[in-house]
């Protein structure tokens, strides 16, 4: 275990998240929350009306050092945060699909590998969870949000 | 003093401590979910006309359960960062979304910063 490298454990997720067979096209997932990749280039993505699409936020948030120093152990903690839009109206069934998928996908305690040696963890004391479906005010698209909580053991 | 009284001594500080505990627990949680907390990773809630972090009230509901909420219309946007017209973009200079999420995920954190407190 090296230095945790933020990096690495986006990376990681999304490819957890990738394995998802009924994600939105793939110029239609927004990574990071900025851009979609089109035709192998990064570009803002503008969603388009009647077309599912997915967003990705990734969050760290806590880093507790849990043994003595030097060569402590420390914990992070953080969210992956991924956000189906589907089509108001057409049911809640298509983003349900989508949503089911990836909650099975991050089933709680799943591992994930980063290049650095660090093992990237699905949270035992929290499943990961989705919220409601919410419709937009404009633009025909209702969202619903799944939140996965992970951690990351590392030596500093 | 007995014995016995000092068991029931012992158990009246605890039952105390358990009380002083959960309410720090609760304020902590209040704390990071409206300003944002290190314990936590909260970024606290995001301000435009303060309508949404002021929402966020505590209501008591026995000695051992507490509950803390919103009923501002800002506070799912806020929390999820989608807005009507679809994804947010940040501007408030303090907070950021997620901040219940966080609170949530980090309350582990909070019952032990409780706990230092009361010992």
């Amino acid at each position: 275990m090296s230095q945790v490298n933020d990096e690495e454990i986006l990376l990681a997720l999304r490819g957890v998240l990738l394995t998802v067979a009924s994600l939105p096209a793939p110029a239609d997932r927004v990574w990071d929350d900025t851009y979609s990749v089109i035709g192998g280039i990064k570009k803002p993505y503008q969603p388009k009306v009647g077309v599912p699409y997915l967003t990705e936020q990734f969050v760290p948030a806590t880093s507790v050092l849990q043994t003595n120093t030097p060569r402590g152990l420390v914990l992070d903690t953080g969210l992956y945060v991924v956000t189906m839009f589907g089509i108001t109206g057409e049911g809640g069934k298509a983003i349900r699909t989508v949503t089911n998928d990836i909650k099975v996908a991050f089933k709680i305690g799943t591992t994930m590998s980063t290049p650095s040696g660090n093992i990237v963890r699905v949270r035992t004391d929290q499943a990961p969870f989705a919220g409601q479906i919410i419709p937009l005010a404009e633009g025909g698209h209702s969202y619903s949000q799944v939140t996965v909580a992970y951690e990351v053991q590392w030596n500093q | 003093m007995s014995f016995s009284d000092d068991v029931n001594a012992f158990a009246n500080d605890t039952d105390r401590m358990l009380l002083d505990v959960f309410d720090t627990t609760v304020e902590l949680a209040k704390q990071s979910w409206q300003f944002g907390s290190p314990a936590t990773g909260s970024p606290g809630a995001p301000v435009d006309t303060g309508d949404y972090r002021n929402s966020i009230q505590r209501e008591n509901v026995s000695p051992t359960e507490a509950r803390l909420g919103s009923n501002s219309e800002h506070a799912i946007p806020a929390e999820d960062g989608i807005g009507p017209h679809g994804p947010m973009t940040l501007r408030s200079a303090v907070g950021g979304f997620h901040a219940h999420k966080l609170t949530v995920a980090g309350i582990d954190h909070l019952v032990e910063a409780a706990v230092r407190a009361h010992s």
